[in-house]
């Protein structure tokens, strides 16, 4: 928990002047607090015994700059701590996103799934709170203590003692007691409420089905039996909260009756001016005000660090990358090379064994398989998202080993298998592929995908946002843009992953001619499990388990009577399946 | 204003609970004011009165009590409100899981299924604050402070009259200022909300925005709108906080001014010290309640947006019982009566084109009718009217005589068998997924159906058999094992209506291929409904029609279309290896 905490203390390091300014305003609040309160009884005190008025001047003057000062100093404190926090947020968003990007897409943990991004960023922002709520308060707490030390201690060392040990007493005993009750019930409310929103997301995501099949009750029933245990335990937890409260105010009270019995006799023999047995009381009372912010901070300590934990998981994932010394390079030439190629998952026995073919500039390649063929391994080999184990790659004559990530990338445009397109207009999703990119360049683009049509009938055109756009973009629609946004690039190599998959005849029919319609020079990489017009690529590559088990044209293939004949077929054989 | 009375409206049947935290909450602030009282006396007594430890030990001891006491009486209060919390948390969730169910899920489609999530979990947690401490302290804010001023009013009028003329100023300008940070706040939440999805968004997209090289940009435009929000939020709090200032202000310098003046007064002695150090004392839990609510103000704010979310969801419009007629109990299901379906038209909510325009068909009994149309002709539209889903905007449809909106939903769908494009596992075991269709099933029973759908085998060869656990979206199944889990679904079900939505639509064909034939032997003796954006399943239905842009374009079989050389053709020629 320590390490966890230190590692994210020093995240935001850079801030730590800041910090340091937010949390000395904070004492000083407090600490205006115990001047207003303590000057105020000060004077009426010596007031009572009629002393002379230009006695009470400083008193006056001092109750006078701490009613305003405190205003002040709170003021200033929430307007810096704020901004500390956000500052830490940004900072935070900024690390995450730089710590994923070497891992994703991961061979060990699914990125993909919105669930553990959302928990993330919800990580994210409790751990955006370390400052103002964990390390602030007890700063507070040690300067207000050092401060209450050094002011009793003028009038006595044992005072000062009795104060101190009740005061740190009361600020961690009583957490810790609390800590102890409430540490097993706080994970439980985690694991329940976690258990619950996954229970949640899973039935809205089948809500159809549910509905359908009329698991109304059945489903409320069982929300209820997790709800239930979650807020029985939210109902204890909170009792356990309420703890702190009272029996902070109670510390308080507690330490300034002792510290009466222990100052009433030395009023009685005239060690102690009577004028201070009001002033230390009050000063006191004054102080606790710095102890209310330290359960929070205990609790906070052990959320954060818990979301900390969570985050450093996902980030000490094995990278993949690792480019150090790699330069950039001009490219010559664009035939694309693999020799031997193979790939084990760490965990899973999909692989890649042995894989070599040559694809040569402005040829048009499909490789094709059975899912779990180890298609998709290859797309990511090729766009070096992954390194492959063993073999080479060559593009024109570099070796991709010596090519940098981003060099590769320029090079090769991806139509990715998940259509993902970004909150923003449509103009800027285009433009994620290239800067500097014209409208009418943009809608050349669209009108190749088909897509122009559409584009113009909405009101706001290519400034039209997708989000709005919702279910007007269909499942074929939204595909054809990512295949705008490939295209965009104007790369020499070009790779559609299953870019027909989840599209009907004609839209599937309508991409097949963009692709034959594209200038010679470019090489184009066309994956599918679907077979059809394949006799417009040059070689076809079939996969199966990894590896390679034919490879040639359509016509050749077929003439084979192979295993791609079988996939034909099977494809084929539907028309006569139900005369 | 923060006093929202739809939201007070939830506390119905949890009044005498609010009411006893309130009652508590007052008694403890009685107490604080006589241990103020006492302390005072004890003072007093020691300072001024020369009275020796034993002379006040007596009132030390009350003072202990009453400290214990008052702890006591918090501790009472929060178990009260812990127990509020949790009834308005569950009561919040009911509602909101009734209404859930109620809109149907093409409605919640549309949403987010995360989003809804967030709301019914978190959204409802953010609620307990302000019921727990905003709503209370409203109360207490009027109370406690009208509490003290009986006190101090016969003890001192001049204080009173600072209490009095001080006290309104501050709900004044917390109001006023209030008011004006609200509505920035509201923008400030869409802010927020927008950063949050931006930041969700790149986090999704990395692996895109790796192969478009596109990071580094992203890093900087992460820390940019994060930086960007801090400095519209930072503008926002300046003036928020400005609230809390006053308050602080306020409190402080009337503490300020009551001890100079007392402190006068108490100089040319017309006034008591033991007066004097009371009214000092509780002057400043005379503003402790309208700084709680100042604290709390944050809480009551959060939970009024997190309401605003909640009540978006409350108030959408039940699409699916709009509009219904009286339903028949006994309605009786005869396998030999047609669909007829008259003058059907379907408009989006907030569209303006037709989803469903003018549609006219019968669908014959036992035989197969197939869909066929690109995507956006308006087949899944009609489905999802047939599976009652969303309710047509105009037109009817009758299952022989009887109109289908006089048929109860329920037993409607009994009688109906579906296979959806995406079926949806549940986080549940296999057993309890296949049995989703027919509650009262026997294990031999789903056994059956799981045969029928040939997944027998594949399910017995896992360790736990049927009662093998499934992840997040039957993660650890294939795209064939979890269409074959539907497909058992519907063996099991084994309905006289089957409506199927897109079969295997991204399959590899030898496995799409064993799918599509066990599916058929499920068509046997039932009126199927089929759609399919891949001809040449349907080639052989009964009777297919072709649809365009919601209209209905072609009827007839596979023969009579072609020779009719229209549309369909036309489809059936964009699928070119075929033909």
């Amino acid at each position: 928990m320590i390490k966890v905490f230190f590692r994210i203390v020093s995240l935001g390091k850079e801030y730590k002047y800041w910090m340091l300014l937010a949390a000395l305003i904070g004492f000083l609040t407090v600490g205006s607090g115990i001047g207003l309160m303590m000057t105020s009884s000060y004077l009426i005190a010596k007031a009572a015994l009629q002393t002379p008025i230009y006695q009470l001047q400083v008193a006056i003057v001092g109750v006078r700059f701490f009613g305003i000062s405190r205003g002040v100093f709170r003021y200033l404190e929430r307007y810096i701590s704020h901004n500390v926090t956000f500052k830490l947020l940004a900072k935070f968003r900024v690390w995450f996103f730089t710590a994923l990007v070497p891992i994703v897409p991961s061979k060990t943990i699914d990125l993909t799934s919105g669930d553990l991004l959302t928990r993330s960023i919800e990580d994210i922002e409790s751990i955006e709170h370390i400052f103002v709520r964990v390390i602030s308060p007890p700063f507070i707490f040690v300067a207000t203590a050092i401060l209450m030390f050094a002011l009793l201690n003028i009038f006595s060392i044992t005072y000062a003692i009795l104060f101190i040990i009740l005061f740190t007493g009361s600020a961690f005993a009583i957490p810790y007691l609390t800590f102890l009750l409430s540490n097993k019930i706080g994970k439980k409310i985690v694991l329940l409420k976690s258990q619950l929103k996954e229970f949640t997301v899973d039935s809205l995501q089948g809500i159809s089905e549910l509905i359908f099949y009329g698991q109304k009750d059945s489903w409320e029933n069982e929300f209820n039996k997790i709800q239930d245990q979650l807020i029985n335990a939210e109902y204890r937890m909170n009792n356990i909260k309420s703890l702190h409260e009272s029996l902070t105010g109670l510390a308080m009270n507690l330490t300034v009756a002792m510290m009466l019995l222990i100052a009433i006799p030395d009023v009685v023999t005239g060690a102690l001016n009577g004028v201070y047995l009001s002033v230390i009381s009050i000063g006191i009372m004054a102080a606790f005000e710095s102890v209310a912010q330290i359960p929070q901070a205990f609790q906070y300590l052990s959320k954060s660090t818990e979301a900390g934990k969570r985050l450093f998981d996902i980030v000490d994932t094995h990278k993949n990358e690792d480019e150090i010394n790699l330069t950039e390079s001009a490219i010559t030439g664009y035939n694309l090379r693999l020799e031997n190629i193979s790939f084990t998952y760490d965990t899973n026995n999909n692989a890649l064994s042995n894989i070599s073919f040559r694809i040569n500039e402005g040829e048009r390649v499909a490789i094709v398989g059975a899912s779990g063929a180890g298609k998709s391994t290859l797309v990511n080999i090729l766009t070096k998202l992954w390194d492959y184990n063993t073999g080479n790659i060559f593009i024109g004559n570099e070796n991709y080993k010596v090519l940098s990530s981003t060099n590769i990338r320029n090079i090769i445009s991806v139509v990715p298998q998940k259509v993902q397109l970004f909150t923003g207009t449509i103009k800027e999703n285009l433009l994620i592929a290239k800067d500097g990119v014209t409208d009418s360049e943009l809608m050349r683009v669209l009108s190749e995908v088909g897509l122009d049509s559409l584009i113009n009938s909405l009101p706001d055109k290519l400034n039209t946002n997708i989000g709005e756009l919702g279910q007007k973009l269909s499942g074929g629609e939204s595909k054809r843009l990512t295949i705008a946004r490939a295209l965009l690039r104007n790369s020499p190599i070009i790779i559609f992953d299953e870019a027909t998959s989840h599209v009907d005849n004609l839209t599937e029919k309508k991409i097949l001619e963009t692709i034959k319609e594209l200038p010679a020079t470019k090489s184009v990489i066309f994956i599918t499990h679907r077979l059809n017009q394949m006799d417009m690529f040059d070689n076809i590559i079939v996969l199966s388990n990894g590896r390679i088990v034919e490879s040639g044209t359509h016509t050749e293939l077929l003439a084979k009577g192979n295993f791609y004949k079988k996939l034909i077929d099977s494809q084929n054989q539907n028309i006569t399946l139900l005369s | 204003m923060l006093f929202n009375k739809t939201l007070y409206s939830f506390i119905k049947g949890a009044q005498l609970k609010f009411f006893v935290i309130i009652f508590l909450g007052l008694l403890a602030s009685v107490t604080t004011i006589l241990i103020a009282l006492l302390l005072s006396k004890i003072i007093n007594g020691v300072f001024l009165s020369s009275q020796t430890l034993q002379d006040v030990s007596t009132l030390i001891i009350i003072l202990i009590v009453l400290a214990v006491l008052k702890s006591v009486l918090i501790w009472s209060q929060q178990f009260f409100s812990a127990s509020l919390v949790s009834f308005i948390k569950k009561s919040f969730r009911k509602k909101l899981l009734a209404q859930i169910e109620s809109i149907g899920p093409l409605a919640l489609k549309s949403e987010r299924t995360g989003e809804i999530t967030n709301t019914l979990i978190n959204g409802v947690d953010k609620l307990e604050d302000y019921f727990s401490k905003f709503l209370p302290q409203m109360f207490l804010a009027v109370l406690i402070p009208i509490l003290i001023l009986i006190f101090v009013f016969p003890l001192d009028w001049l204080t009173g009259i600072v209490f009095i003329v001080t006290a309104p100023i501050i709900p004044l300008f917390m109001f006023l200022i209030g008011s004006i940070a609200e509505k920035m706040n509201k923008k400030q939440w869409q802010t927020l909300s927008r950063m949050s999805a931006y930041f969700l968004d790149v986090l999704q997209g990395i692996s895109i925005l790796k192969l478009f090289n596109r990071t580094n940009e992203v890093i900087k435009k992460i820390d940019q709108v994060s930086n960007s929000f801090r400095i519209k939020t930072l503008n926002v709090l300046k003036v928020a906080f400005l609230s809390a200032l006053v308050l602080e202000v306020t409190a402080t310098i009337s503490v300020a001014v009551i001890a100079v003046e007392i402190g006068l007064r108490l100089l040319y002695g017309n006034f008591a010290f033991i007066d004097a150090l009371f009214i000092l004392v509780i002057a400043p839990e005379f503003y402790l309640p309208f700084r709680m609510l100042g604290t709390s103000y944050h809480a009551g704010m959060e939970g009024l947006a997190a309401f605003e979310n909640i009540n978006n969801i409350l108030i959408y419009k039940n699409i699916t019982s709009s509009k219904q007629l009286i339903k028949h109990n006994n309605f009786n299901f005869d396998i030999n009566t047609p669909i007829i379906i008259k003058n059907l038209s379907y408009t989006y909510p907030g569209r303006e084109t037709k989803a469903l325009d003018d549609i006219s068909i019968t669908i014959q009994p036992k035989k197969i009718t197939a869909l066929v149309g690109t995507s956006g002709a308006g087949k899944t539209t009609l489905l999802n009217i047939l599976l009652r889903f969303i309710n047509p905007t105009s037109g009817n449809i009758y299952f022989g005589e009887d109109d289908l909106q006089s048929i109860n939903n329920e037993t409607w769908r009994n009688n109906i068998a579906w296979l959806p494009q995406n079926p949806h596992l549940f986080s549940k075991n296999l057993l309890e997924n296949i049995r989703i269709s027919k509650n009262k099933a026997s294990i031999e029973e789903v056994i059956e159906a799981a045969k029928k759908a040939n997944i027998h085998n594949f399910i017995s060869s896992r360790k736990d058999e049927y009662n093998s656990a499934i992840g997040e979206s039957g993660a650890k199944l294939s795209g064939g094992e979890i269409k074959r889990i539907a497909l058992a679904r519907a063996y099991l079900r084994n309905a006289p209506l089957l409506f199927v939505d897109e079969p295997t639509a991204d399959l590899d064909p030898i496995v799409e291929d064993e799918i599509i034939k066990d599916m058929y032997k499920l068509f046997s003796d039932k009126t199927v409904l089929i759609i399919a954006h891949r001809l040449n399943t349907i080639i052989n239905a009964d009777n297919i029609i072709v649809m365009k842009q919601g209209k209905v374009i072609e009827t007839g079989n596979h023969n009579e279309l072609i020779l009719k050389n229209g549309y369909y053709k036309k489809l059936l020629y964009a699928h070119g290896d075929i033909l």
